[in-house]
């Protein structure tokens, strides 16, 4: 014959029916935080070992910060910023002084004759010229060599020329090829071409 | 009288190459005139740049263009234009076949200079229109053509 309990000691049968209902919240407190863990310290032990970077949004502890002085790691540049394209960075080269002139005028049937090419003294320590005058030819085309300079430092002038042949008289459209040269590498620049009238008389 | 010719004589011969006397001297004519001459060819001196020259990154460069001591006939006209080496392609340094297309803000006479004016200047903005397809650097030669002709009626 088993004792019963005082009705001051009986059990709360519905209570104890209420929980017996949520038959599934037992596994579900046990649950839930186990399978956080089981998820959870596999990735920690990973992150202090792997090369593999994981973005926490959590601000900076001084934990952390002590960790990076400590491993002497780098820390996020405060002037990064979103790419900007600049208006006009492509390189401004310093400008070349070439003289020029309206006509030449050449003596008769001469090959030797006087003029003046000259290197500007503002080209200097920059460039070295040469002047070669040309005669085109009817069709626009091509031209005639009559003359080639050397390379001329600045400050410096040719004056007496030997030209390819001499010259019937009459006025002859005539160009002034005038290149520069970089004195530092001899490489080529800009140039010019100078359009000009050769008086022959 | 003599000492006076003598002088005069003297003064021209320093100040000109080009002398002309319009008149024979002589103890009985002793008055003339001498024509002082010379000519002087219309010059210039223009500045230009040395290249254009951008990396893959640069969109743009500016150029300036100016003459200066330009000396001109009444009435004559300096214009300057340019042409472009490699029409109008920025050429990579190291790969001739990599090319990269630009443009000039302004075409034809970039530089005008009337008569009367010793100088004048001016910018251009070269900007790239086309896309590089490797890294480096780019450039192109640039053809400046000066021509002083009679300013259009």
């Amino acid at each position: 014959m088993q004792n019963k309990l005082p009705d001051n000691q009986q059990p709360n049968m519905n209570g104890i029916k209420r929980l017996r209902a949520l038959w599934w919240f037992k596994p579900l407190v046990v649950g839930i935080p186990a399978v956080v863990l089981a998820l959870t310290i596999p990735q920690l032990l990973n992150a202090k070992h792997s090369d593999t970077q994981i973005t926490v949004e959590t601000p900076v502890s001084d934990f952390q910060n002590a960790e990076q002085e400590d491993l002497n790691l780098p820390r996020p540049d405060p002037n990064a910023g979103e790419y900007v394209a600049p208006e006009a960075d492509g390189e401004i080269s310093q400008g070349i002084a070439v003289p020029g002139w309206s006509s030449l005028s050449i003596p008769v049937n001469e090959t030797d004759v006087t003029v003046d090419f000259y290197n500007p003294e503002e080209n200097m320590g920059q460039y070295q010229l040469t002047f070669e005058l040309r005669l085109p030819d009817e069709s626009g085309q091509g031209y005639e060599v009559l003359y080639t300079s050397g390379l001329i430092d600045p400050g410096l002038h040719v004056q007496r020329i030997t030209l390819s042949r001499g010259l019937e008289a009459g006025v002859y459209d005539a160009i002034i090829h005038v290149q520069p040269y970089r004195m530092n590498a001899y490489t080529t620049t800009n140039n010019a071409d100078l359009q000009t009238r050769l008086i022959v008389a | 009288m003599i000492t006076a010719l003598t002088a005069v004589f003297l003064a021209a011969s320093m100040m000109t190459p080009i002398v002309s006397l319009a008149a024979d001297l002589t103890l009985e004519n002793t008055t003339g005139t001498i024509t002082l001459a010379k000519s002087y060819e219309e010059s210039y001196t223009i500045t230009i740049p040395a290249e254009v020259s951008m990396d893959e990154q640069a969109v743009s460069a500016e150029l300036e263009i100016a003459a200066t001591d330009v000396f001109l006939n009444d009435g004559d006209v300096l214009k300057v234009s340019v042409v472009s080496d490699n029409d109008w392609n920025l050429v990579h340094a190291e790969d001739s076949e990599c090319k990269v297309a630009y443009e000039l803000s302004a075409t034809g006479d970039v530089l005008t200079i009337h008569s009367g004016d010793t100088e004048g200047s001016t910018e251009i903005t070269a900007t790239v229109t086309g896309a590089p397809s490797k890294a480096g650097t780019f450039s192109d030669i640039l053809t400046f053509s000066v021509d002083i002709s009679a300013a259009a009626e």
